[in-house]
């Protein structure tokens, strides 16, 4: 059954609904505007590394997923990405952790661009001789991103936190594992995770609703259900929270500036929905009361050249794990982690300096929210998953203007009171 | 709406109701051949960050919060032979928010103070705060060369413009005559930037007259001398100069520049956007389908057309003992060009790409604020209509002959120490 969500204050409406097959489908109509944006993602990204196999679990070689990703795109007689660009759409695909995402976004000619879309994940083709020439392509990718010290700084700070786990494989895997890929391997996998349940369907921009849903019912009718995943996720999860950190790492890459990477482990969570959101929107506002230009934390730090224009910083909260990395180039790294960590320790002892920022932050998250919504891929990135039970752009509005100073101070001691830190150098 | 308020100060409004925002932008502009890449810097700098009543980053940025997260900052930029300081905010309509506030005023009130009353004390930017603000971007802009992509890039510029070095400039000036500016130079150009340059101040929203109003008169600018000379094609009869340098890395970068004269206002101009198209500049071009896919001879190979200096460059990232055998590659692709030896198919694919990327630039209100400035600065009145016909008009022939016109000047090879 589709279900209408009005959202009266932005002049907007979303559409959702669980195909029987378990696919979950998501729109948002834009009607002014040109474009459309659809996304089809699945539940599967680098760290899912194990499928069932013969009433066993089967290893698979790192960067599995990623390969996966790439090769969809080659289909025996074809490649989906010449027919979008034949139907004028611009088509991406990206693999994250525990993500992949294929999508479009076109101005005209919609229902080709859907149906290459819908055939692009549905239609595997893995053979000897395509996949060869992928490891080569491959290759030369993976040296690209070892090459490039920020993607480094960041990956490398993530690897120490969850040493030897398969969060410490690089997204794209290595040159010795996807050399070792099969094309049964390649199946195997896919039809393990490329299932309607473990994947979502988004769609905004200028749509005809009732089509989308019509035509998107005709498809994935090969593909079963499949209900062992989650005892994989669980089984990678374990292996995740069981991984040790590595306090301390030192690369050298012939920097002008050194990085630092310093990163926290929090603990895993186990809430979904609107709780899940509720948290992410508060550590993140917690973290932006200290390290947002509107703070004179920050700005002290900042006054004091401990930290300075290249600070940055990122947290990623997920089913089995939560981290937070700060980055930045300098001379003083030890001085730079010792900072950090005592300015949020003084918070987490004494909230009350941060307190009289908070309705500020709000109201500057809001207008963020704002400047999101007149974006068609902002929009869509920001559907929300299955763990927040699909909290929008829209919905996050309401939750923040309902947060209480409380709820981000609790939010910030879940995550800092029983994490772990590392600390990662780049020379 | 385009009018010119008084001689040399231009305001222009586009009435956009899908948006939920509004976009502001005021462009000082004057000629790059005034030589003050490093003062406009610094001049952006200190505006982005202080005012005389808003005189810490923590009171502009509070401010901002205030207003209801508006997002302001400075940029600096080139267009053809001038230059570019752009002040840029963009904000929630006041419609959507429950109080009521006319946050258009607030708005406008802060610009006003960031633009007319800058932090100074004794006609100086305080020494503390501008040095500290120098100094971190002067490490900023060091550390840029660590990207190896970036620095690759960086040299072929200079190589191609050896004879128009300042072309070949950072648009940030020259990192060491930054280094040591100082405050009382960059204050004394503030005030020659506010009184002489051009001013372009661009709307982009659903506003209404009355609210247009409110703008106009934060803005009373003096008058000011028009700019003469804004595009300019430039000879060059260099032959091809070639380099190579050694870096620590796994990969290699290959870049090519070729002398291509044909600027926004050439007959041939869509024809040689979608040149550039076909030959490298889409994941359906023949650079990349040949180069990349078939051959697996680059991790990533593009052009790309400068519609303002004349010139398209090439980027690759490939394996560094390759590098001739790419270079080959390049040149039959655009030999293919020029024999009109590709498919129509091929053709049809690319039009209906760029058409269909020129219409996505419609869903953003930041590259429709931009383009409203630019085509009042070049006095372009190309409508939407005109250039999609433009771009359908193209055919093999009119491709092979604008491809007639790319000169291979600079080859410059950054190769990996590494590299296996």
């Amino acid at each position: 059954m589709m279900n209408k969500i009005n959202y009266e204050q932005f002049n907007e409406c979303v559409y959702q609904e669980t195909l029987s097959n378990g696919l979950k489908v998501i729109i948002n109509p834009k009607p002014d505007f040109n474009s459309t944006y659809a996304s089809l993602s699945v539940d599967f990204g680098s760290i899912n590394t194990v499928i069932s196999k013969n009433q066993g679990i089967k290893h698979l070689p790192a960067g599995i997923a990623h390969f996966i990703e790439h090769k969809l795109f080659d289909k025996k007689n074809y490649d989906s990405s010449d027919r979008f660009a034949k139907y004028g759409a611009e088509n991406n695909a990206f693999t994250s952790f525990n993500q992949t995402s294929y999508l479009f976004s076109a101005t005209t000619d919609f229902d080709d661009n859907f149906k290459t879309l819908l055939d692009l994940v549905e239609n595997p083709y893995f053979d000897e001789q395509k996949i060869i020439k992928e490891q080569g392509i491959i290759g030369q990718e993976i040296m690209m991103y070892q090459d490039d010290p920020s993607s480094r700084i960041y990956f490398d700070t993530i690897a120490s936190l969850y040493s030897e786990s398969p969060l410490s494989f690089d997204i794209a895997g290595s040159k010795s594992s996807i050399f070792k890929i099969t094309p049964e391997e390649l199946y195997d996998t896919y039809h393990q995770y490329y299932v309607p349940n473990n994947m979502t369907l988004v769609v905004v921009g200028k749509v005809d609703v009732i089509k989308i849903i019509s035509e998107v019912k005709g498809h994935f009718l090969n593909l079963t259900t499949n209900n062992s995943i989650e005892n994989l996720k669980k089984i990678v999860n374990q292996e995740i929270e069981n991984s040790l950190v590595i306090p301390y790492k030192k690369t050298t890459m012939k920097l002008s500036t050194p990085k630092v990477g310093l990163g926290i482990r929090g603990p895993q969570i186990n809430f979904f929905g609107r709780t899940f959101s509720r948290y992410e929107l508060s550590l993140g506002m917690f973290l932006e009361l200290i390290f947002s230009e509107d703070s004179d934390i920050y700005q002290r730090l900042y006054d004091n050249q401990i930290i300075n224009d290249s600070f940055g910083f990122d947290f990623d909260i997920e089913d089995g794990y939560q981290f937070l990395i700060f980055a930045e180039d300098t001379k003083k790294t030890e001085k730079f982690c010792d900072i950090i960590l005592a300015e949020i320790n003084d918070c987490l002892v004494n909230p009350k300096k941060i307190e009289s920022q908070f309705e500020l932050i709000k109201n500057e998250e809001i207008g963020d929210h704002f400047a999101l919504m007149d974006s068609i891929p902002g929009i869509a990135n920001q559907m929300g998953d299955r763990l927040n039970d699909f909290t929008n752009v829209y919905d996050e509005v309401e939750i923040i203007k309902n947060l209480s100073f409380n709820e981000i101070i609790d939010a910030a001691k879940n995550f800092f009171e029983n994490s772990q830190t590392t600390r990662n150098v780049i020379i | 709406m385009q009018q010119e308020i008084t001689s040399g100060v231009r305001f222009n409004f586009e009435k956009q109701n899908k948006f939920k925002n509004v976009a502001i932008s005021i462009d000082f502009v004057e000629p790059l051949a005034n030589d003050n890449l490093a003062e406009r810097t610094m001049v952006a700098e200190m505006m982005e960050n202080y005012s005389n009543k808003y005189n810490s980053k923590l009171k502009v940025a509070r401010k901002l919060a205030e207003l209801y997260g508006a997002r302001f900052g400075t940029n600096i930029f080139k267009v053809g032979d001038v230059v570019v300081l752009r002040i840029i905010i963009t904000f929630i309509n006041e419609h959507f928010l429950e109080t009521k506030i006319n946050l258009v005023n607030q708005i406008c009130d802060f610009l006003q103070e960031i633009i007319f009353h800058p932090y100074l004390i004794n006609g100086i930017y305080p020494d503390e705060l501008f040095n500290l603000q120098r100094d971190n971007l002067v490490d900023y802009l060091n550390n840029l060369s660590d990207n190896k992509k970036y620095y690759a890039a960086r040299q072929i510029k200079k190589m191609y413009f050896a004879n128009d070095p300042q072309n070949a400039k950072l648009i940030f000036g020259d990192v060491d005559k930054l280094a040591n500016i100082t405050s009382k130079r960059v204050a004394e150009y503030y005030h020659e930037m506010i009184t002489h340059n051009e001013v372009y101040i661009s709307v982009q929203g659903s506003l209404d007259e009355s609210q247009i109003a409110t703008i106009q008169d934060h803005f009373k600018f003096s008058q000011r001398a028009n700019l003469k000379v804004k595009l300019k094609t430039r000879p060059d009869q260099r032959s091809v100069v070639y380099k190579t340098e050694l870096a620590q890395q796994k990969q290699s970068q290959l870049n090519l520049m070729y002398q291509f004269p044909v600027s926004l206002k050439s007959i041939d101009y869509y024809d040689a956007l979608v040149m550039n198209s076909l030959l490298g500049g889409s994941a359906s071009s023949l650079m990349f389908l040949n180069i990349r896919e078939k051959e697996s001879l680059a991790y990533y190979i593009s052009s790309s057309f400068n519609t303002t200096l004349g010139y398209l460059m090439i980027q690759s990232g490939i394996d560094g003992n390759q590098a001739e055998k790419v270079q080959d590659m390049i040149k039959s692709q655009i030999k293919r060009l020029i024999d009109e030896n590709y498919s129509e198919g091929l053709l049809d694919k690319i039009k209906t790409s760029l058409i269909s990327n020129y219409l996505t630039n419609f869903d953003s209100e930041r590259k429709l604020l931009n383009n409203l400035f630019i085509n009042a600065l070049v006095d372009n009145q190309t409508t939407k209509n005109d250039w999609i016909e433009g771009i359908q008009s193209v055919n093999k022939r009119s491709i092979a002959l604008v491809a007639k016109k790319l000169e291979l000047k600079s080859v410059f090879l950054l190769k990996g120490e590494d590299d296996e």
